[in-house]
């Protein structure tokens, strides 16, 4: 009876093994995440997004303005291999420190944030950092989890302008969590190194933001309400491993005169 | 090894058929109890079982067969509880496939055992013997072997040793 048993018993966990096994192997790639929406919904709500933003916002048009952006982006995307949208940078006419990540690759840079940083490298790994999150996807996963998913299948179906409104400020004004800023933050270091830009610059930036942010209660600090900056994540920028043979390339750009592009 | 021998159908009271066929039905505690909590079907059943001891070997395999068939399918559902608790909280939601594959086999063996616990209360009602694969052989051989002596003089009264 024993080796009877065992056998039905061997034969019982090797069934089911083999379930397991078996739709394991099954490509789920489609319905990954239960909890993202698909590109083409992603670009169907951005583009109702990006009407309601550029109604909302001033943008700058100003060639000489874009162009010094796009020496920094291309560097940065030049970089970037398999990128998941086609990233579209904005540059927006507001005093305010910050810089958000919208839908569908759009990224928006606010005026202010070109003053307060030094050098276009410190633009770079913010702007790296944002391309992270487009990356990593945490945008929708943030929308999903703040609104739910039925609303927003109802915002892109219905486009009621209302509705676009309260979440594009939801888009600029919520922060992300935490484990979202660190995934962010890797990210962003390792695309400054892969793009010959000394990673520990973002570390430099966020000091200066602090040290600001505690000697006066700089109104115009909105990155910071919106990207949490707890020591750990300074540590890590600064404490960014860097090879003996790093060669850092600094990005060929006269900040002030960048900055001066913006009078 | 030596066992005793099987009931037949015509030799089995009806309250012996219907009491075997109530093990089988315990699956639907936790369902009765409003929550989907599996702990509850395995509790119910161990309850069962115990009520039971007492009963013929007819009742008692039944109900055993019931209750070890159950421990599987309770560990399997409440790993895969925990997983996607796990994912919920700490793995940011990305799941991989073979916990998709986890979850599939997971509505696969409830179902069989679902299919198997119909079957077995059916049968048990109609005073037969039904055999699950392994758990069949196993609550055979705990029900029905013939133990040593030392164990049915277990329940002798027995004068205090002076």
């Amino acid at each position: 009876m024993k080796w009877g048993a065992l056998k039905e018993l061997g034969i019982l966990i090797a069934i089911f093994l083999l379930v397991w096994g078996g739709f394991s192997y099954y490509d789920y790639e489609e319905f990954k995440n239960p909890f993202s929406i698909s590109a083409e919904n992603e670009a169907e709500l951005s583009k109702l997004m990006t009407e309601y933003l550029m109604t909302d916002f001033e943008v700058i048009q100003n060639r000489s303005l874009d162009s010094s952006l796009q020496i920094i982006t291309n560097r940065l995307l030049s970089n970037l291999d398999s990128a998941q949208y086609e990233y579209k940078f904005h540059l927006i006419d507001n005093p305010d420190v910050n810089a958000f990540t919208a839908l569908n690759g759009n990224i928006y840079i606010f005026s202010g944030l070109i003053e307060e940083v030094s050098s276009a490298d410190e633009l770079a790994l913010i702007l790296a950092h944002e391309i992270g999150h487009a990356e990593n996807r945490h945008v929708v996963e943030k929308l999903v989890k703040t609104i739910g998913i039925e609303v927003l299948f109802s915002i892109i179906t219905g486009g009621d302008p209302v509705l676009i409104s309260e979440l594009s400020k939801l888009t600029i004004s919520t922060s992300f969590d935490r484990l979202n800023e660190e995934e962010a933050d890797d990210f962003a270091l390792r695309l400054a190194f892969d793009s010959q830009i000394n990673p520990r610059r973002l570390a430099q930036f966020f000091l200066k933001m602090k040290a600001k942010h505690q000697s006066d209660l700089h109104e115009k600090l909105k990155f910071l309400s919106t990207h949490p900056l707890g020591n750990d994540r300074i540590k890590k920028s600064s404490d960014f491993l860097l090879p003996d043979d790093f060669n850092e390339k600094p990005i060929p750009l006269d900040w002030e005169m960048v900055k001066a592009y913006l009078d | 090894m030596e066992y005793y021998d099987l009931e037949q159908p015509n030799e089995l009271s009806k309250k012996e058929k219907e009491d075997a066929m109530g093990a089988y039905l315990m699956m639907f505690a936790a369902i009765g109890a409003g929550l989907p909590l599996p702990i509850i079907n395995l509790i119910a059943s161990v309850v069962y079982f115990f009520v039971q001891k007492r009963n013929t070997r007819f009742v008692r395999f039944h109900s055993l067969q019931s209750l070890w068939s159950q421990v599987p399918t309770t560990l399997v559902n409440a790993g895969a509880m925990y997983w996607t608790l796990q994912i919920f909280l700490f793995d940011n939601l990305e799941t991989t496939d073979s916990y998709f594959g986890y979850l599939i086999m997971m509505v696969v063996l409830n179902l069989a055992y679902f299919a198997f616990s119909i079957v077995g209360a059916v049968k048990a009602r109609n005073g037969k013997m039904y055999y699950f694969l392994f758990f069949g052989k196993l609550c055979y051989h705990q029900v029905y072997q013939i133990r040593d002596e030392a164990d049915q003089t277990s329940d002798v009264n027995l004068p205090p040793k002076l």
